[in-house]
């Protein structure tokens, strides 16, 4: 059986500074490393103490493969919807290379309405029961469609 | 699956323990689900009972039900066998520094479960 940890920020500003906070998971990730856990996973959401201290899950993984040897790092998820998938792919990608392939993906769709309207990128979640995403508009080209197709094979090297 | 852990020496410890980070952790939650609460979306349905939800769970019903695992390693051994009889060959991912916990207690939870928990699981 595996085990692994999971980090949901939900300090508040005022109690617990971002600094703090990360220095602690830092700190507790390296632990779970040595003590023989197998993954670490973080959150992506914005703006409040439900989570908002990780907009970027490979920000902080990206900390954590440089502080431990084994653990896995998990997305616990990204969040296409409030980013572009092909900067999303490449960050992804480019975690992957710098952890020496410890990387795995999680997407998740977003649920948390007042992140959805802050980016303006969808309507969905109002109150006529009908929920679309709607991106801007724009189609992805054609062959960032196929480059989007096998982005979680997560193969390194970007064109 | 995304588990609470909070492990201490004795029983006694555990739940007395983690009763202030747990209460902190379902109030901001509460607080960030009344975003939910005057919307509607038919992908989303349920969502917007999602604080009426948390409001409803206690500390007490935390412990009573097993919605997250705490007490001492023999507790926390029993809990994670009744996890994994109800929900199968899962893949417990532990939060252990939920509700502004200081670091000092979330290690201990990390050390004591890896000390005399993980190994019977292994």
């Amino acid at each position: 059986m595996k085990f692994g940890i999971d980090y949901f920020p939900d300090a508040q500003p005022d109690r617990v500074s971002a600094r703090q906070y990360f220095d602690d998971v830092l700190d507790l990730a390296e632990r779970a490393d040595d003590l023989g856990y197998d993954s670490v996973e973080i959150v992506e959401h914005y703006f409040t103490s439900y989570g908002g201290y990780c907009p970027d899950p490979s920000v902080f993984l990206a900390a954590c493969s440089q502080r431990t040897r084994r653990l896995r790092l998990v997305t616990g998820a990204v969040l296409p919807v409030f980013n572009h998938p092909l900067k999303l792919a490449g960050q992804l990608t480019m975690l992957d290379a710098i952890s020496g392939g410890r990387l795995d993906v999680g997407i998740a769709r977003a649920f948390m309405p007042y992140e959805f309207d802050a980016f303006g990128v969808c309507r969905v979640l109002h109150v006529d029961g009908r929920a679309r995403l709607q991106h801007d508009g724009r189609p992805l080209p054609r062959r960032a469609s196929r480059a989007g197709g096998e982005a979680p094979a997560l193969s390194p090297g970007l064109p | 699956m995304v588990l609470h852990l909070f492990v201490a020496p004795t029983r006694a410890e555990a739940r007395e323990e983690c009763r202030p980070y747990m209460e902190q952790y379902l109030r901001n939650f509460s607080d960030a689900a009344k975003a939910w609460t005057d919307r509607q979306s038919g992908q989303y349905k349920q969502y917007s009972s999602l604080e009426q939800m948390l409001d409803d769970i206690t500390y007490e019903r935390v412990l009573d039900e097993t919605r997250a695992i705490i007490g001492d390693p023999d507790d926390v051994a029993r809990q994670l066998t009744y996890i994994r009889e109800t929900f199968g060959e899962v893949y417990p991912s532990f939060q252990i520094n939920f509700g502004m916990m200081e670091k000092a207690k979330a290690r201990r939870s990390l050390e004591l479960f890896a000390r005399h928990v993980m190994p019977h699981f292994r």
